[in-house]
């Protein structure tokens, strides 16, 4: 280190607390606008993402928001629930790849999403640990619900009652965990996800029936010619296990099983038109483009971002006012020091580059230090968009 | 000294701050990629299996059910669901109390293909009260799938272009079928069966089907009411003396009850199992060409 540089350093070094002042000063205003950007950058590129990688939902008529916050990020929902024929109908329509979804349930206040193999081969879950839940009565968690819970494959999670005082409604599942997907940095990581024909066995629909010879004698109040009755004491607690499995069935049609959505995804985008119009046009179902329904309200959010750009520009133009401030009235502080240059035969530029080097020092020690303080706050901070 | 120490304390806290953000990437394990698909069609029943190289020709048929296991008692394995998940087309026929599995298993819908979608009307049966061995009894009715014991269905099933091996067993099915018309109308037109599935073959051929619903289980048919069900249906005129039934392991357990009250117990294979030596429409006509035998010593 050479000349006006060695004596620019030695300058902040002299007077640290100073330097660090205004460097701090600088960091901070910067570090507020850049992060507020990086932050709606990365929100808007994930949820266009995940809003570009699912080209149709489909479901019962009513708000498209609803439809498509809890097609995509498994938001609690009341939507009005579709049929399985519904399904089946888009399906046998030849145009896309269907999937269903069903998202009424919860288990441990995580989202239950209930749908077919297909999901785990369109979202891409890798397996971290297990099997995906291909069997009723089983489950499989996103990577931070597996974290947060401390559970792996092989352990146990009960779904929450859908009705705490109603004694009518299907009890609580216990559910086998299979797997652990591995982090995504989507929704996809804070949910449980199952087969759809588990989400049925919740609804109460599919069912399987106890042996009754298995059951405690002192829970048996009567037996009659074809039929067994049971003491109140009698709990059921809903299991799906290998020796009862294949008495879980579910009565009727399945057609007119419950779903939530379905997620459509058609090879061309002459499929997904036709898809679209064809089903808007029954009024029987709705059918959105997740694009344009995320669209519509990031430019909500947009609009209000770009106020929170302009406080950022205000604050980091009045910071840049004041540390002008602070140099000009610094370089007056330092006349006798400049001075002395002038008469060692330094040329006038001299002092010029001295200043100029110390705020162009200061400026791009701020800029590191923002830049460190950005990442890190970008990654510390909760998962804004898994948590939408 | 001093330039020096601030240059390595600066040098430093870049470093540290580099190694917390690098730090902070925690991706987890690598994810474990799915298999790829095969270009199979995987097929879970007999009629499945015969359905399939017509359906799909040149297509290679993996037979995913072990032989001889009927998929209305089939558990998928692991392994075997795998095989399920990875083939390029399942093919199932579509009835549930026929493959009741389906209830409780994941399948791809996307890539499972119905034999018996929506053109095929299949003969519904009404609600039946029964009893598994000693168990309480219940009530269920539904579809009746074996609707390629019917030559009309058989070729329903099969592709719309048509298929050579489809016609020729329905033509012998046909033949088969008038003939068993004939053997009964001597013998006794009403056969007493242990359960559901011969109701094409009887609407075909002019019978009444008496249903015992035994569903001998592996407590065996002892439940009092099945007996006495039995033995009321074999007290009724125009009976053919034979208990069909329609499992092979429930001709040993319902023999004693058979015996007891006048029956002969035979075991008709509809061909609902899968077999590597003989597809279902072979065992199907050896069953009825049997069952004509066993009529006409009778007679």
């Amino acid at each position: 280190m050479k000349g006006i540089a060695y004596l620019a350093w030695r300058h902040a070094l002299a007077h640290r607390g100073r330097t660090l002042l205004l460097t701090a000063c600088i960091a901070a205003s910067l570090w507020v606008p850049w992060t507020a950007a990086r932050l709606a950058g990365d929100y808007d590129v994930r949820l266009r993402s995940r809003a570009e990688a699912t080209p149709l939902v489909i479901g019962a008529p009513g708000n498209r928001f609803d439809l498509t916050l809890s097609a995509l990020y498994f938001r609690a929902n009341e939507l009005e629930p579709i049929t399985y024929a519904d399904f089946e109908d888009v399906q046998d329509e030849g145009r896309a790849l269907t999937i269903p979804l069903h998202l009424r349930f919860t288990a441990r206040g995580f989202p239950i999403v209930a749908t077919s193999p297909e999901y785990f081969e369109f979202r891409a879950l890798g397996l971290a640990a297990g099997r995906d839940p291909l069997r009723i009565g089983q489950c499989a968690l996103g990577s931070e619900v597996a974290e947060e819970l401390g559970l792996g494959p092989g352990d146990a999670l009960y779904s929450d009652p859908s009705e705490l005082f109603d004694i009518s409604a299907p009890p609580a599942l216990k559910m086998r965990i299979s797997g652990v997907y591995a982090p995504t940095g989507t929704p996809d990581d804070g949910a449980v996800f199952c087969d759809v024909r588990t989400a049925w066995v919740l609804e109460g629909i599919a069912h399987g029936h106890a042996d009754e010879e298995a059951i405690d004698e002192s829970l048996v109040t009567s037996r009659g010619e074809g039929s067994v009755a049971f003491s109140k004491a009698l709990i059921a607690e809903a299991e799906v296990t290998p020796e009862n499995e294949a008495s879980f069935h579910y009565h009727g049609d399945s057609e007119g099983l419950p779903l939530t959505a379905v997620i459509a995804v058609p090879p061309t985008e002459k499929d997904a038109t036709l898809l679209e119009t064809g089903i808007n046009a029954s009024r029987d179902a709705l059918c959105v483009r997740p694009t344009g329904v995320i669209d519509d309200l990031l430019g909500v959010v947009f609009k209000v971002k770009r106020f929170f750009d302009l406080v950022g520009a205000f604050l980091v133009g009045t910071t840049a006012l004041l540390v002008g401030l602070v140099f000009l009235l610094s370089s007056r502080l330092r006349a006798a020091e400049l001075h002395t240059l002038d008469r060692m035969g330094a040329p006038r530029s001299t002092a010029l580059g001295l200043i100029g080097l110390e705020v162009l020092g200061t400026a791009l020690a701020a800029a590191v230090l923002a830049f460190l303080c950005t990442e890190l706050t970008v990654r510390w901070l909760p998962d804004l968009v898994a948590a939408f | 000294m001093a330039p020096r120490s601030g240059r390595r304390v600066l040098t430093s806290a870049l470093c540290l701050a580099s190694l917390a953000l690098a730090g902070c990437r925690d991706d987890g394990p690598g994810p474990a990629r799915r298999a790829d698909l095969r270009d199979v069609v995987a097929v879970t029943s007999g009629p499945a299996a015969l359905l399939a190289p017509e359906l799909f020709p040149g297509v290679e048929v993996d037979p995913v059910i072990p032989a001889g296991v009927h998929p209305g008692e089939w558990r998928p394995s692991d392994a075997e669901l795998d095989r399920l998940l990875s083939a390029r087309t399942v093919l199932i026929l579509g009835v549930q109390e026929f493959e009741p599995w389906t209830q409780r298993t994941a399948l791809p819908a996307s890539r499972v293909k119905r034999v018996l979608g929506d053109g095929i009307a299949l003969l519904e049966v009404g609600t039946v009260t029964h009893t598994h061995g000693n168990g309480a009894a219940h009530s269920h009715g539904g579809q009746v799938a074996t609707a390629w014991s019917d030559p009309q269905r058989l070729l329903a099933m099969g592709p719309d272009r048509g298929s050579d091996v489809l016609e020729a067993g329905a033509e012998g099915l046909k033949a088969t079928l008038f003939a068993l018309e004939r053997a009964a109308a001597l013998a006794g037109r009403a056969l007493i069966v242990t359960d559901h599935g011969l109701e094409y073959v009887a609407e075909a051929a002019g019978l009444e089907l008496r249903i015992a619903m035994l569903e001998c289980g592996e407590s065996g048919p002892t439940s009092p009411k099945g007996l006495h069900q039995l033995a009321s249906f074999a007290k009724r005129k125009d009976d053919s003396g034979l208990l069909i039934c329609l499992v092979e392991a429930d001709v040993e357990r319902a023999r004693a009850s058979a015996e007891e009250v006048g029956l002969t117990p035979f075991f008709f294979d509809l061909g609902a199992t899968y077999d590597p030596e003989r597809d279902s429409l072979d065992r199907l006509l050896g069953s009825l060409e049997r069952l004509i035998e066993l009529l006409s010593q009778i007679k």
